[in-house]
């Protein structure tokens, strides 16, 4: 009676194990995956603001219809991220009272209506944060900003 | 002597009806048991499943109540008819009563554990009548322990996160206001539009006396993008501050026109 019980215990909790595993490795894809978009991001606005003399020679993105970015991009602007809403980006105002900060752009996460689910939780930001930045979503060029959007200041290179 | 009762059944056992009730014999001796016992498990089919007679055989330190079914005896502990029956002979049946039943036996006739197989010298005469109990160890030590080996890994695997440290919530802690005359005393001052500039990229908050908000920003090409949620007041570290779902943050409010947020100052337009 008690192996019985021990096998029927056991196999439920297999189970509910198996089904918790494919929960975590989706959050993991999908945490990995928008680690990798904002990494590609850093990458690619890098190498533009590294040939151009300031982000504020562009536009500000258009956040409904989400703009290109002035160059041949890896990342598909259009599409949902994996994690719901849209990737967006922006120039960030040089400071007047600082020239010497150096020019930066902002990729971010939105998710205005009518596409306002964003499955991202802090757990899962603190996550993206660890893996490109600081691990602290206070602090650093990774945070959540507008909204509890995540948000990553990309500066020049040095 | 064994003292006898009949339940539904003739006195010589020959017959069985359920209007026969039930009745003493008194004593008999274990040659008139088992002659009645041979009687009875002789008993007509037909009748026995109508009246479904029994004989109850006791003796100061034991009781036992026996039914025939297809001209077989079968005897019950009454203090434990949980336990299985025993098949016997009319002679092991009295055999019980004087303890050479049970000498004869390696085996008590109601053992406490059912983990004996019924083997042996009394085989077949012991199978019982319900199905057989099955054995209660049906996996081989090495099996159960990997089982719980399996059982210990798969709790640790459902329960680390528990153990993880939490994330640290940007958020400071809310405490939002209860009395609704002050609620609304403030959301009424709150109330309002703010925004940071009304250039494409700028950001505003709207705030509705109802307890309604909504969060947007300004397009080059097309009207805001908008996020709609609701709003409460309350207070954090001191201070009174506005909390609203999917806001992921708290909205200050330093003076009659100025809001700060997720840090931005927005200023009042409306």
């Amino acid at each position: 009676m008690l192996d019985a019980l021990l096998v029927i215990v056991v196999g439920l909790l297999a189970i509910v194990a198996g089904i918790v595993a494919l929960h975590r490795h989706n959050r993991q894809e999908i945490i990995t995956q928008v680690a990798r978009d904002f990494t590609q991001f850093k990458t690619e606005f890098q190498d533009y603001l590294g040939k151009t003399a300031s982000p504020s020679d562009h536009p500000a993105a258009d956040t409904e219809t989400p703009r290109n970015p002035p160059f041949r991009s890896a990342i598909e602007w259009s599409a949902p991220t994996p994690a719901g809403g849209s990737y967006r980006w922006e120039p960030i105002q040089p400071s007047a009272a600082d020239p010497s900060i150096r020019p930066a752009l902002r990729a971010r996460i939105t998710a205005f209506a009518p596409n306002q689910i964003l499955t991202l939780s802090v757990a899962d930001l603190t996550e993206i944060d660890r893996q490109i930045d600081d691990g602290n979503l206070e602090t650093g060029a990774f945070r959540t900003g507008f909204a509890g959007w995540p948000e990553l200041t990309i500066r020049a290179r040095p | 002597m064994i003292r006898i009762t009949i339940s539904n059944l003739a006195r010589d056992a020959g017959s069985a009806s359920a209007d026969l009730g039930r009745r003493s014999l008194g004593e008999l001796s274990n040659e008139g048991t088992i002659a009645l016992l041979e009687k009875f498990r002789v008993l007509d089919p037909v009748e026995n499943l109508e009246a479904e007679p029994e004989i109850v055989l006791e003796t100061r330190l034991n009781k036992f109540v026996i039914r025939t079914v297809q001209q077989r005896l079968y005897l019950y502990n009454p203090r434990r008819f949980d336990e299985p029956a025993l098949k016997l002979t009319a002679g092991q049946i009295v055999a019980e009563f004087d303890g050479t039943g049970v000498a004869a036996r390696t085996r008590a006739p109601f053992p406490a554990r059912r983990e004996s197989s019924p083997t042996g010298e009394f085989g077949d005469q012991t199978r019982s009548l319900s199905p057989p109990a099955p054995p209660e160890n049906l996996l081989k030590s090495s099996h159960r322990l990997a089982l719980a080996a399996a059982l210990v890994g798969l709790c640790s695997y459902l329960a680390y996160p528990a153990f993880l440290p939490k994330p640290v919530d940007p958020t400071p802690p809310f405490e939002a206001i209860r009395d609704i005359s002050q609620i609304e005393k403030l959301q009424s001052q709150v109330a309002g539009v703010y925004v940071t500039g009304n250039t494409p990229g700028n950001r505003g908050i709207a705030l509705a006396e109802d307890g309604t908000l909504k969060l947007f920003e300004f397009n080059a090409d097309s009207s805001p993008s908008l996020l709609q949620s609701t709003f409460q007041v309350g207070q954090s570290a001191g201070a009174f501050v506005v909390s609203g779902r999917q806001i992921g943050g708290l909205i200050l409010p330093l003076g009659k026109s100025t809001l700060r947020y997720a840090g931005e100052t927005y200023r009042r337009v409306e």
